[in-house]
């Protein structure tokens, strides 16, 4: 019984320290609530152009730009400028390191939760991290 | 390495929170894509031309061994009509508006259903070339609904009642081969529309 409860305390011990690697591993680039939204359409719908993302996420077109600009220069997205029917056009794509950084901060905030199995029971059936398995 | 126990609550709560904020983001373009009341009320639409056909063209179910081509071209067409007006629905649009038209889930979700529709067609085929066309309209019914309840593990929780719902038509055609055209007409033809339908609302705010 003893060993029992000792085995059950290490266990909580080693996945709190996981936890707490975890939270300090956490991006704070990709933390922040409208970047994570960024990332998570990009890497969802594969490539965007500066309207659509401004649509798809209900941001001011300035407020935008600062995210962009910011994930830019992480080199977690990349930008192509073209000129369609006469107008500039920029569209926006998540980067191998960007897409990357999103996978190590999903498991992140999967240690956190205790999910190991790649089942998320706690929320809606299935696991985030699972998503990003498949291949581009 | 101490941390108090609200504290370790409120990192879960925000760990949570936001698995759930990027869960809707990702699988916003494919909920937009896949659930359409209008194309569900279109395929059941075809569905039931196609079973009136059906029906025309071998007058009894016990008939169509002898009219195997025509059957096979007629549900051909059925599935064609029914993809092609999806992609036109809701596929174009959601694409017109920067949405892909196979996001990752949607991928996934392909995927999942490929090995019941394979088997299916593969089926489709068998009793075709062995004259036993009457017993495939129950293997559709259980084909299509283990596909519907293979997707169902990345959707709504009425998915699963859809692909349920199928199982069971499947299992009663079974038992009553018959009725084979009737039990297609009920669950490809009304069961579509229905559940396009009941979901429309829902799925067309996205």
């Amino acid at each position: 019984m003893m060993e029992h409860e000792t085995e059950m305390g290490e266990t909580g011990a080693s996945e709190l320290a996981a936890a707490l690697t975890a939270v300090g591993s956490l991006d704070e680039v990709i933390h922040q609530k409208v970047r994570l939204a960024l990332m998570s359409t990009l890497i969802s719908v594969g490539e965007s152009d500066f309207t659509q993302l401004r649509d798809l996420i209900s941001l001011s077109d300035g407020n935008l730009s600062t995210h962009l600009a910011l994930l830019e220069d992480r080199g977690y997205v990349v930008s192509t400028k073209s000129v369609v029917k006469r107008k500039p056009k920029t569209r926006y794509k998540a980067t191998v390191v960007g897409r990357e950084a999103f996978r190590e901060y999903v498991r992140n905030l999967e240690i956190i939760l205790g999910i190991a199995s790649g089942v998320d029971e706690r929320t809606t059936g299935y696991s985030v991290i699972s998503l990003l398995e498949v291949p581009t | 390495m101490a941390v108090s126990e609200p504290t370790q609550h409120k990192w879960e709560a925000e760990a949570q929170e936001n698995l759930r904020f990027i869960r809707e983001l990702m699988d916003r373009p494919t909920r937009h894509s896949t659930f359409s009341g209008l194309s569900g009320v279109v395929a059941g639409c075809t569905a039931l031309a196609g079973c009136a056909l059906t029906y025309r063209i071998t007058l009894v179910d016990a008939e169509i061994r002898r009219s195997g081509f025509q059957f096979v071209i007629v549900w051909a067409a059925v599935v064609f009509i029914a993809l092609i007006a999806d992609f036109l629905i809701t596929k174009r649009p959601a694409a017109r508006v920067g949405k892909v038209l196979l996001s990752r889930l949607g991928h996934q979700m392909f995927l999942a259903a490929v090995p019941a529709l394979f088997t299916g067609g593969l089926l489709t085929l068998f009793f075709w070339q062995h004259q036993l066309l009457p017993w495939i309209y129950p293997v559709w019914m259980l084909t299509y609904g283990c596909a519907v309840c293979s997707v169902a593990a990345f959707s709504p929780a009425h998915v699963r009642l859809l692909g349920c719902a199928f199982l069971a038509f499947g299992v009663v055609a079974l038992v009553m081969p018959r009725y084979g055209l009737l039990f297609t007409a009920l669950s490809f033809g009304l069961g579509h529309i229905t559940y396009g339908i009941l979901v429309s609302p829902g799925a067309d705010e996205e």
